[in-house]
């Protein structure tokens, strides 16, 4: 043979081989495993979308985890509380996670009946952003609760305390930035947070002996430590002591001095641990705590201490003035007010007005001179918390004081909660998961058995 | 895939089973093989059958798809290694005869050449396909179809030197 022609033959002489049946049900089966693969890959690419969307999901959160720092700029403008406050949440975000900018408020909210209910949250001096202090709950001890805790003048820093253990460091939380800056304390000793100087620079603080400040039975001595921010760097005083507690301190307008209850008298000594002079407490009064030093930096307030007393002071919780340098000096009427969260003027005050049951409660500016009192913000005394199953609760609740001055209210706005946790988009993602799975198995079931049906018919009449 | 689809793939499947087989039998040597490489092909041209018949070309389509698989299989460790033959080739394959014995020689030295070179000869000369539908069954160029073509034949000639003469074409 030759050619093509001749291939073409050997080809087609090779090709005279008896073909063997195909095996039984071939067609069928190759239908039916078609039919399988089509839906295994359908259900494959459901799955793939479904994690997509869950990853869509995370992914802003991831994001907005990652570009932590760079949400809060520059104050606005004015700073305001907003008109009244968010209720509580679950998903309210962290200042790590995304920091709320400077604050106008810092406060401990949630379930009066649970231990673990509380929220340490900040509130934005220039708008409605709601964070958790994350640094104060990782520094939480069962049997006492959160840590002590002092919110700067300016609204910008968190100093957070200890406990009831020694603490070795106090941790300082940016909340502009989330950042945090360790504070060694060196001997560890138990931190009780006095306050914060209006120039933002010092922090004073005692010594307290290990153990509740509360349980005034296992308090020994204590000694005031000032803490300079600039240097980083605590400085103990051991000539100013008291026992068995520091009750309270409080900076003088110009930073540079400090009043300081030391037993039934108060003791004024400048930044450098020099005493200046001391003063008699009116009987049954104590240094305001924080805020005892009015702006004008004449007058100190007083009030009734009911743990220094034990017994109910005859003026209730009135707020007694006397004078800052000792002298004889007419000073203003004692004054009923709540509890006092900073001073606006001389004249001008912040106070905290909890209602009749202490659910709830209201942020008031008085004016001393005219008795005018204006409400500045509100918790709303009707919500619940815990899942309904307990009141909520405001406390520990402080201003940034060196914000007062300017300070305006604001019409309050949906709060901004930052980035929702994982957990969340997790559990909408299976939601989601198992909703829209279900609709589409359901709806795929029912293709599958139409396309059986026809199928199946289709075979018959081919095969009659 | 809708009703009418369905119904449209499993005609298509009942009228060409048989002619699918015979081709990839051609191309791989082994019946229950090529049964088994035919039906991986039915089952991917299943996945892509509204998309084929839209191009009205499933026959051309399902070619590809079978001559892929089989190149595909071919390129396995599995196959290497236990390749689906009676006997291994022999480089001279006998005498020119007719009937079983030529058939036998053929199919033998066919088993010895590569496979896209086997492919090339199949399709050509077994299935009747022009140069350009044998490029567009093996996703290749015309240019490399005429290459492995004359490769193949050149090849057959040396292994069955008394069927495939010098004079045959390209």
């Amino acid at each position: 043979m030759t050619g093509d022609h001749g291939l073409s033959t050997l080809f087609a002489l090779a090709d005279t081989e008896a073909e063997p049946a195909l095996r039984p049900g071939f067609t069928e089966q190759t239908i039916a495993l078609a039919r399988r693969s089509v839906r295994r890959r359908r259900v494959g690419a459901t799955l793939a979308a479904v994690v997509a969307v869950l990853l869509a999901g995370i992914a802003p959160a991831l994001f907005a985890t990652a570009r932590r720092g760079a949400v809060p700029a520059a104050p606005a403008g004015r700073p305001s509380l907003p008109d009244h406050f968010a209720s509580y949440s679950d998903v309210t975000s962290t200042v790590t996670r995304q920091p709320a900018g400077r604050a106008i408020v810092y406060y401990e909210y949630g379930g009066n009946d649970f231990s673990d209910g509380l929220q340490p949250l900040v509130v934005g001096a220039d708008r409605d952003t709601y964070r958790r202090v994350d640094a104060v709950e990782e520094r939480k001890s069962m049997g006492y609760g959160f840590p002590e805790v002092l919110l700067s003048p300016d609204g910008t820093q968190v100093l957070v305390g200890g406990t009831d253990r020694e603490a070795t460091s106090l941790t300082l939380v940016n909340l502009t930035t989330g950042g945090r800056r360790d504070l060694r304390v060196d001997p560890p000793l138990g931190i009780q947070l006095l306050a914060w100087s209006p120039d933002g620079r010092y922090v004073a603080y005692g010594d307290a002996p290990v153990g509740s400040p509360n349980d005034v039975n296992k308090l020994a001595t204590t000694e005031l430590v000032i803490l300079d921010l600039a240097t980083g760097t605590s400085t103990h005083y051991p000539q100013i002591q008291a026992a068995p507690a520091i009750r309270s301190a409080s900076f003088a307008p110009d930073s540079r001095r400090l009043a300081v209850q030391l037993g039934a008298e108060a003791w004024i000594v400048t930044i450098d641990g020099q005493r200046e002079r001391q003063l008699t407490l009116p009987a049954g009064q104590e240094l305001l705590m924080r805020y005892a030093w009015l702006p004008g930096g004449t007058l100190i307030a007083t009030t009734a201490y009911s743990y220094a007393s034990g017994v109910p002071h005859p003026d209730g919780g009135k707020l007694v003035f006397i004078n800052a340098d000792g002298s004889d000096r007419q000073v203003p009427a004692p004054v009923s007010v709540g509890g006092v969260l900073g001073w606006i003027s001389s004249t001008r005050l912040v106070t905290f007005e909890a209602d009749e049951r202490s659910v709830g409660g209201s942020i008031v500016e008085t004016d001393l001179g005219t008795g005018e009192r204006r409400t500045l913000s509100r918790f709303n005394r009707a919500e619940r918390c815990a899942y309904g199953l307990s009141d909520c609760i405001a406390t520990d609740l402080q201003l940034a004081t060196g914000l007062l001055g300017t300070l305006d209210t604001r019409a309050a706005g949906p709060p901004d909660r930052g980035p929702r946790p994982i957990w969340m988009w997790i559990v909408v993602g299976l939601i989601a998961t198992f909703v829209l799975g279900g609709i589409g198995a359901a709806l795929q079931l029912r293709r599958w058995r139409n396309r059986r049906r026809e199928a199946s018919s289709d075979l018959q009449r081919t095969a009659r | 895939m809708r009703a009418d689809d369905e119904r449209a793939y499993v005609e298509f499947v009942q009228g060409r089973v048989l002619a699918l087989r015979r081709t990839t039998y051609h191309l791989c040597g082994d019946w229950h093989l090529a049964e088994d490489l035919v039906q991986s092909a039915l089952l991917l041209l299943y996945r892509h059958w509204p998309r084929v018949v839209a191009a009205s070309a499933p026959d051309a389509y399902v070619r590809q798809i079978v001559v892929n698989t089989v190149l595909e299989e071919r390129r396995r460790w599995w196959w290497r290694r236990v390749r689906p033959m009676a006997e291994p080739p022999d480089r001279h394959v006998g005498s020119p005869a007719a009937g079983v014995e030529g058939r036998l020689d053929l199919r033998t030295a066919l088993a010895s050449l590569p496979a896209r070179q086997r492919a090339v000869l199949v399709l050509r000369y077994w299935e009747g396909l022009d140069v350009a539908e044998t490029a567009e069954a093996l996703s290749c160029t015309t240019g490399t179809v005429k290459s492995q073509t004359s490769d193949a034949i050149a090849a057959l000639r040396r292994l069955l030197p008394d069927y495939v003469s010098e004079g045959t074409d390209v």
